[in-house]
């Protein structure tokens, strides 16, 4: 899974998004886990991760994830590929 | 032959012998022919683009996947347009053309193309697929046999559900496993999906009928009724429909997905469509709303409108090529932005009234009741002194009303009858009243079918709780099933309403 920093950030935006303090992520939590993590808060949820982390999300990575594990991994490698072009 | 015809009985009995009897590397064979042979029965052309349709799907999927990386994309729309277009032209090719001629003043040629039946259910079926391809979800299967059954398989191609590659496909590559509980189970699902067909919904459709056909001749009192008992008509002719399908499958042991969960016990719109036709709300929201959403995200408030709108006109567009479908359709995209923008607001009035309260004047508790919304209701409601039941069951009431206003347009041959009997619900003057158009046992299947509505589908119209029930009380139950089928069923053949779609 994806760095330490990184889950505890996406944590973050994951608690203020459902408006939960006490959500702890986990790699294979899925919508089903969150009380509130309907379609339309799945955007919401990918529009805060991207303003969090200055990435971009493609339309195909947001129909593709299918736990927060792969979400996280989407995020860090974005961030390692952005740090590699510098 | 529709499931509730008695063609179909003896077609089910023989593909049922033929299939218990052929070793198991035939199987998989034999459904696929009972499949092609079923869609036959209805018309060979619709048979043969059926199997081309699913032909040209099982190779785009393989091309998808081994294309390089550039020209998945390029192989996915094509396949996309490919599968559209074939809709478009069988189901929208006439309506188009209508709109030109009036928009133009032209007068164009009708095509009068006959609709393949279960186009709309397969057509949506091989979308998902190409798109599950696309996004590494499934891999594209290699056994033809496999994929074919995936589009055709008799019980389900038809009028759904709608199922989804990865659910559907794997059942048919494991050996079949059938015992004698699954068969029970699926034969006690067919029966209660005939009952609410054959009892319920077909009773309540001679009323229905008898009123829609002549709507000038009913009182608003009549109308409303008959707005209510379609609204009972259409849930359990789908759902009675569904139950005989998966009743089907799971006689030949596979399961299909459950359609509906008590939709009209949906406290809220968006609750509504998580209950109903679930196989085809799922389909919108996963393969259209979010990619739309997801389009549209950066526009925040007005993308929101806008993915809702497109999705919702959708909608009411796959029922049927008419206007009244679109309108269907739209109302409901606007009860569903109505519900989304409020939604926040009216928890923001619940956490200020509920920061008033003594006992909720710690931020904590706040931030806690805001995000277990639930409970912040119940305890608000208890200190306003409201019951949280009370508070429930108007939810269900309004949300109730909302769909059956919507079904007028469902119903309703044209814009014209659905504004009409809009325009005339609440004027009590003139016209046959209720009691003229209801017979005594139209009004008990209008009971019947409430009581059913409230009843947990889960309990007592639940096969698994049949087949665990003692025996007797089992025999009893069968009994009054088959007499009740067999006494109150309509005997006159009616099709299922979604069969046309």
């Amino acid at each position: 899974m994806a760095g330490r920093q990184i889950i505890e950030e996406l944590n973050e935006v994951f608690c203020d998004v459902f408006d939960d303090p006490q959500i702890k992520i986990f790699e294979a939590m899925t919508a089903k886990d969150i009380d509130g993590w309907d379609s339309l808060n799945h955007i919401n949820l990918i529009v805060a991760v991207e303003k969090r982390f200055r990435i971009k999300f493609t339309t195909k990575e947001i129909m593709s994830f299918e736990n927060v594990g792969q979400f996280a991994n989407a995020v860090e490698s974005k961030l390692s590929h952005m740090a590699q072009k510098g | 032959m529709a499931f509730n015809s008695f063609a179909f009985f003896i077609f089910l009995v023989f593909v049922y012998v033929l299939f218990r009897m052929s070793p198991v590397r035939f199987k998989n064979g034999i459904l696929l022919l009972a499949s092609f042979a079923f869609c036959a029965f209805f018309s060979i052309q619709a048979a043969w683009v059926l199997l081309a349709v699913s032909l040209i799907n099982y190779f785009c999927g393989r091309w998808i996947k081994s294309a390089r990386e550039g020209k998945k994309k390029v192989f996915l729309i094509l396949g996309l347009i490919f599968n559209v277009g074939v809709l478009a032209f069988f189901k929208y090719a006439d309506f188009l053309i209508e709109n030109l001629n009036q928009l133009t003043g032209q007068n164009f040629d009708l095509w009068h193309i006959l609709l393949p039946v279960g186009i709309s259910f397969y057509i949506f079926q091989s979308l998902s697929y190409l798109i599950d391809v696309y996004l590494e979800k499934i891999k594209p299967e290699s056994n033809l046999v496999v994929f074919l059954l995936y589009m055709m398989f008799f019980s389900k191609f038809l009028q759904g559900p709608i199922e989804r590659a990865g659910q559907l496909m794997p059942q048919f590559k494991k050996r079949f496993a059938l015992d004698r509980y699954q068969s029970i189970q699926g034969l006690e699902l067919f029966c209660l999906g005939l009952f609410k067909k054959a009892i319920i919904a077909d009773r309540l459709a001679i009323l229905v009928n008898t009123v829609f056909d002549d709507l000038h001749l009913y009182s608003g009192r009549s109308l409303a009724l008959a707005v209510y008992a379609f609204t009972f008509q259409l849930y359990f002719d789908f759902a009675g429909y569904t139950d005989m399908a998966r009743g089907i499958g799971k006689i030949f042991g596979i399961d299909l997905s459950p359609n509906f969960d008590q939709p009209f016990l949906a406290t809220t719109i968006q609750d509504f469509w998580r209950r109903w036709h679930i196989t085809f709300s799922s389909w919108l929201r996963d393969y259209l709303f979010t990619p739309l959403m997801a389009q549209f995200r950066n526009y925040q408030t007005l993308g929101m409108i806008a993915a809702t709108l497109s999705t919702f006109f959708i909608c009411g567009l796959w029922h049927g090529a008419s206007w009244n479908f679109v309108a269907f359709g739209l109302i409901h995209g606007i009860y569903m932005i109505g519900s989304i923008l409020t939604l926040k607001k009216r928890d923001k009035i619940i956490i200020e009234l509920l920061s008033s309260q003594q006992n909720f004047k710690s931020p904590d508790s706040i931030n806690e009741a805001n995000g277990r919304f639930e409970v912040g209701k119940e305890k608000l409601n208890q200190a306003l002194g409201i019951s949280p039941m009370i508070v429930r069951w108007v939810r269900v009431v309004v949300t109730f009303h909302m769909v059956a206003f919507s079904f007028i347009f469902f119903r309703s041959g044209s814009l014209s009858d659905a504004f009409y009997i809009v325009s005339h619900l609440f004027s009590f003057a003139g016209g046959r009243g209720a009691v003229e158009v209801f017979s005594s046992t139209e009004i008990l299947i209008l009971f019947i079918a409430f009581g059913l509505m409230l009843n947990s589908s889960r309990t007592l119209m639940s096969p698994g709780a049949l087949v665990s029930a003692k025996k007797y009380p089992r025999y009893v139950f069968y009994a009054v099933v088959i007499n009740a089928i067999l006494f109150l069923g309509v005997k006159t053949y009616a099709p299922f309403i979604y069969f046309k779609f």
